[in-house]
């Protein structure tokens, strides 16, 4: 048998949980096991429809693997009319992940903005799993469209303001009934709420232009480049560097990244937003 | 041991290639609707077979350049049915040894390029499988065809994975060919089978070797060059139809795409390019790479800069085929001799 690395296996889906509107988690289970870090990806895909890349939102460790799917495409339309019991294809993990060596002992700020929240769940859950080598204080600015576009309501609302030393802070772009977070745009929020850059990481993903306003906030309230971490979504069709298309100058988004810190992006001569 | 065999005419090499092609496929350059294309000789008319010998020892490479031989334009790699919600799942069967007769220097360099792609952990076995499947049968250029700029990309002699050289020698005739390799070894040993002849000695090429582009000058020179506004005007002139990547016998990139009609599908790759849109467009709307002026400076990029950084040599083996059939005139001369250095001169 040809050595293909693009051939997927086989992964059962156990269970779907309703997150939004538009956005579904699927817990998976390949039937071989996938050993993944925060932040990196999987392809997923279903034969006749199509193959599209998803990061991994569960931290390591877990018996299945959690991805957090928005509808937006073919895929993922047909995608969220599946029922546990059914089967996807699966790939992967790929890119790098992370920097949890590199964030141990500091503070960490976590800030995204909709969907952008799966990938960070799986490094904040990373965290929470290991106080001893993440004692420090914990904060996450998270905001959405609406509340109902809120995603992980049991982690935001439940779980997480439950940890010690974890601060959450939630926020919408409109109003709403019964809503006592803040109103506006994450970026509004996080020069608000201004954390002190001293010892923190700050680590964000979300929509494209919620990431551009997040890094040019975080610069102006103290953080320098290199306390900065974002993970970029760029079209991908191999995953492995070779399809070309996810370059971002002479790194592919697929296997350099998708994690970089701003100071590295800031060495980019194009634009990787 | 480098075997030096001959064949009285191409004809007579032609025919005993022919009597391998019950375990070879065996193509070669031949035009087809005018068009120069390397196709398996078992499927050529007369007519096409009798412009195989010209256009395997023509100074120049033919249009289409032999990489659909080892990355095709379309590569089914998932075959499935679907029948009363029972999915059943088959790979396509492994590809058949190769003979590609009368491939450039050009050509076989533009896959040593591929090879550091498509070779790299983790390799691609399908590329791979092609690769080792294959014996090339190359004819090194006696000068330089017009279009041709490999003196500067300093292929315009090698021979580095070449299975076989092959020449022709003017006064007899005869058709040379010298192995060098260890597949090249075996398939000269059954053309002897077949009625050729050793021979003492071969005919090695006239071209000059002329001093190269030194690669990271030539990166240098692009990185250098990346805020010029010469970027907006090339776009403006480029009308984003992608021929140059489909001719470009370096190009790598392909898209994953799957098809369903009725209870068979199958899921394949497909060359892309980046000069389309869709290429870096995402579901959601969101491109990384809006406009025409982010495509054309990729494309000249990574060829001239990215892939010097990551693989240690120009993308690009100055075979002339983007700039040949560009509809407004842009080839990479057009981008050398604005970035400076000793290219200007052209």
């Amino acid at each position: 048998m040809t050595n293909n690395p693009l051939m997927p296996i086989n992964a059962e889906v156990i269970n779907i949980i309703p997150e939004s509107n538009d956005v579904k988690t699927f817990q998976l289970k390949p039937e071989k096991p996938l050993d993944h870090m925060p932040g990196q990806c999987a392809m997923l895909s279903l034969l006749g429809v199509g193959e599209a890349l998803f990061s991994i939102t569960s931290p390591p460790g877990r018996d299945y693997l959690e991805f957090s799917i928005k509808r937006v495409g073919k895929l993922t339309e047909v995608l969220h009319q599946m029922e546990p019991g059914q089967t996807v294809g699966i790939r992967g993990p790929y890119g790098n992940n992370f920097p949890v060596e590199r964030i141990k002992g500091k503070k960490l700020l976590f800030i995204g903005g909709g969907i952008g929240l799966a990938p960070l769940r799986s490094l904040i859950q990373y965290t929470l799993d290991r106080p001893g080598e993440y004692p420090e204080a914990k904060q996450l600015i998270y905001g959405a469209r609406s509340t109902d576009d809120l995603i992980f309501e049991r982690d935001i609302f439940n779980a997480w303001p439950e940890e010690k030393n974890f601060e959450v802070n939630l926020s919408v772009d409109v109003e709403a009934p019964n809503w006592d977070g803040f109103v506006g745009f994450v970026p509004q929020y996080l020069e608000e709420l201004s954390p002190d850059p001293q010892d923190t990481v700050a680590v964000t993903c979300g929509p494209p232009i919620m990431i551009k306003f997040v890094l040019q906030t975080l610069e102006k309230i103290g953080f320098n480049p290199d306390q900065i971490v974002t993970t970029l979504e760029y079209k991908m069709k191999c995953g492995i560097g070779k399809c070309g298309r996810c370059n971002l100058d002479e790194f592919y988004v697929c296997k350099d990244g998708p994690v970089f810190y701003l100071s590295d992006l800031n060495q980019m001569k194009s634009d990787f937003i | 041991m480098k075997p030096v065999i001959a064949a009285k005419s191409f004809e007579q090499l032609l025919k005993a290639l022919h009597q391998l092609s019950s375990k070879y496929l065996v193509v070669a350059p031949t035009t087809e609707d005018g068009v120069e294309h390397y196709r398996p000789i078992t499927q050529m008319s007369e007519e096409q077979k009798s412009q195989v010998e010209r256009l395997s020892l023509r100074n120049q490479p033919p249009l289409g350049s032999v990489k659909p031989f080892l990355f095709p334009d379309s590569e089914i790699y998932i075959e499935f049915t679907k029948k009363d919600g029972k999915l059943d799942v088959q790979t396509p069967r492994a590809s058949v040894p190769q003979i590609i007769l009368g491939a450039k220097p050009c050509d076989v360099v533009s896959l040593e390029l591929i090879d550091k792609v498509f070779l790299e952990d983790p390799v691609d076995g399908l590329y791979q499988e092609k690769r080792d499947n294959t014996v090339l049968i190359v004819n090194q250029c006696d000068e330089m065809g017009a279009n041709c700029r490999c003196d500067d990309f300093g292929v315009q002699r090698s021979t580095g994975s070449a299975d076989l050289l092959m020449s022709k020698d003017e006064s007899s005739g005869k058709i040379l060919l010298k192995a060098q390799s260890e597949k090249g070894n075996i398939l000269a040993e059954e053309l002897l089978k077949e009625g050729m002849e050793e021979n003492p000695v071969f005919r090695e090429p006239k071209v000059p070797v002329k001093e190269a582009l030194e690669s990271e000058k030539i990166q240098q020179a692009m990185d250098d060059f990346f805020e010029s506004p010469f970027w907006e005007e090339l776009a403006m002139r480029c009308i984003g139809c992608a021929t140059c990547t489909f001719y470009c016998p370096t190009c790598h990139c392909y898209d994953i795409r799957d098809f369903q009609r009725k209870e068979q599908g199958a899921r394949y790759r497909t060359w892309d390019s980046c000069m389309f849109p869709d290429y870096t467009r995402m579901a959601g709307g969101h491109n990384p790479r809006p406009t025409r002026k982010d495509r054309v400076q990729n494309r000249f990029y990574h060829k001239l800069s990215y892939f010097v950084k990551n693989e240690g040599a120009l993308g690009c083996v100055g075979c002339g085929r983007c700039g040949e059939k560009c509809p407004v005139g842009i080839s990479m001369d057009t981008v050398l001799n604005r970035i400076g250095g000793e290219v200007n001169d052209k």
